[in-house]
């Protein structure tokens, strides 16, 4: 198989990306919402470009991890990514009194992940480092100023289409 | 000439030599790079991962706010806001439903939707333009003599189809410009595989596994350093080389053009990297 032999991430995955597709035609919901494979896969498309029939396997393994969270199904040991990707957008909507909105905040974000997984020590001496050379700025940016609240309007509209 | 320019999170922070390196070379070859205002982050793999609308939207304002700027281009130095802005910006015109649905709500948002006159692009695919690849050549008064090279492009510079300005299993832009610029030039096997970004912080284990795989095999083809034209990629191969013997240097693309254009600033560069790349310069009397 072209797609999963140009897998980066397949020698960690339960299921190979094809097997996945298999277990959605067979109509396996359970089995797909327990596998690693979605949670590990990077969506670097390497599968996308080399299907024969056309799928793009990355963005349904997307959308299963769409409707695991919607379904609340997530297996615990995948946890940890799903928490990353809604600290790295909660950070996007600013926060209280230090503000921020619409863009990354590296350091809010791995202060917030820290407090919550309880890794601590983990690239403690990375951060360090990216300080001291300026890269992990102190403070996230204000950069709204005239289109203010646009994004959190983007959010607002993200959060109504869910609950519909 | 002028081009709209979106940096995007990490060209402010975690790669600030990137940003640095790529509008000293524009301006080298008589570009400027107009910063778009007001820009917001692309929402990266968590937006695309958990929201349909978002992984649209988010991109979409940008696009929206460049038409307003009256941007004919938008240049994108990370692979990551590329790959989903130029994404945005094909599905508009393909007039996707779910394209739609997002232009008409940024619509009521910001006053304008995006009407597709944008062409979105990446420095490297500008900089590969004849007008400007026939510069280059006079502007190397310090060729990369000896520096020998892995060009590693990553995974979202040339996937999916639409994105891509180069072939996408076996690009060869970067190959063609650092060779250009003097250097040594190895071919290995890896330069589109993935380095594993999106999964750095919350699965390190893996992405040390990806690491690890990438380094050795770039070692293997005879190269002293990578180069790349991600922040992502430049960054997780930095600091993801544990259990690797003698770790090597990652580059910028823009980096080392303007070290082979011997600008002044170069340094300065250099010296926010993790892994210092300064005796390997040094050794090789190019700083
Ligand atoms: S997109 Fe995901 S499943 Fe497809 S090759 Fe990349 S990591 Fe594997």
């Amino acid at each position: 198989m072209k797609c999963a032999g140009g897998c980066p991430i397949n020698f960690v995955m339960e299921h190979n990306n094809y097997e996945i597709l298999r277990m959605i035609q067979l109509g396996e919901k359970d089995k797909v919402y327990q596998s690693n494979t979605p949670w590990l896969c990077v969506g670097c498309k390497t599968c996308a470009v080399r299907c024969p029939n056309g799928i793009d396997t990355s963005k349904v393994m997307d959308t299963i991890k769409m409707e695991t969270i919607a379904e609340n199904k997530i297996p615990a040991s995948h946890y940890n990514v799903k928490l990353f990707y809604e600290l790295f957008l909660d950070s996007m909507k600013g926060f209280p009194v230090i503000g921020g909105e619409g863009r990354g905040y590296e350091l809010g974000l791995m202060g917030l992940y820290k407090l919550c997984t309880g890794t601590y020590l983990a690239d403690m001496n990375l951060g360090k480092e990216m300080t001291k050379r300026g890269k992990m700025p102190f403070l996230p940016h204000n950069a709204l100023k005239r289109r203010k609240g646009e994004v959190k309007k983007i959010f607002q509209r993200a959060k109504e289409k869910k609950a519909r | 000439m002028k081009l709209g320019y979106y940096p995007g999170c990490s060209l402010h922070s975690t790669a600030a030599e990137y940003n640095m390196a790529t509008e000293a070379v524009f301006n080298a070859l008589g570009l400027e790079l107009d910063e778009l205002p007001e820009w917001n982050c692309c929402g990266a793999t968590a937006g695309h991962s958990t929201d349909k609308f978002l992984a649209l939207a988010l991109p979409l304002r940008n696009l929206v706010i460049a038409e307003a700027e009256q941007q004919k281009e938008l240049v994108l130095p990370c692979a990551a806001c590329y790959n989903l802005v130029k994404g945005a910006d094909h599905y508009c015109r393909e007039g996707t439903p779910e394209a739609r649905d997002a232009n008409e709500e940024l619509k009521s948002i910001m006053g304008s939707a995006y009407n597709g006159t944008v062409h979105v692009t990446h420095p490297l695919e500008v900089i590969m333009r004849k007008e400007y690849i026939s510069k280059v050549g006079a502007q190397v008064k310090k060729p990369l003599s000896g520096l020998k090279l892995a060009p590693y492009y990553g995974c979202l510079l040339t996937r999916p189809t639409y994105v891509a300005f180069d072939d996408v299993e076996q690009p060869q832009a970067m190959d063609q410009l650092m060779k250009l610029a003097g250097a040594d030039v190895k071919r290995w096997s890896y330069k589109t595989d993935c380095c594993g970004g999106s999964l750095t912080v919350p699965r390190t284990d893996v992405v040390y596994e990806i690491t690890k795989n990438l380094v050795t095999a770039a070692q293997r083809a005879g190269a002293d350093a990578i180069v790349t034209a991600c922040p992502l990629c430049q960054m997780t191969l930095e600091t993801r080389q544990k259990e690797i013997q003698k770790p090597i240097p990652v580059f910028f693309f823009t980096e080392l053009l303007g070290i082979s254009f011997a600008h002044p600033e170069a340094k300065k560069w250099m010296k926010k990297h993790i892994i210092n790349p300064i005796p390997l310069l040094t050794s090789l009397q190019l700083l």
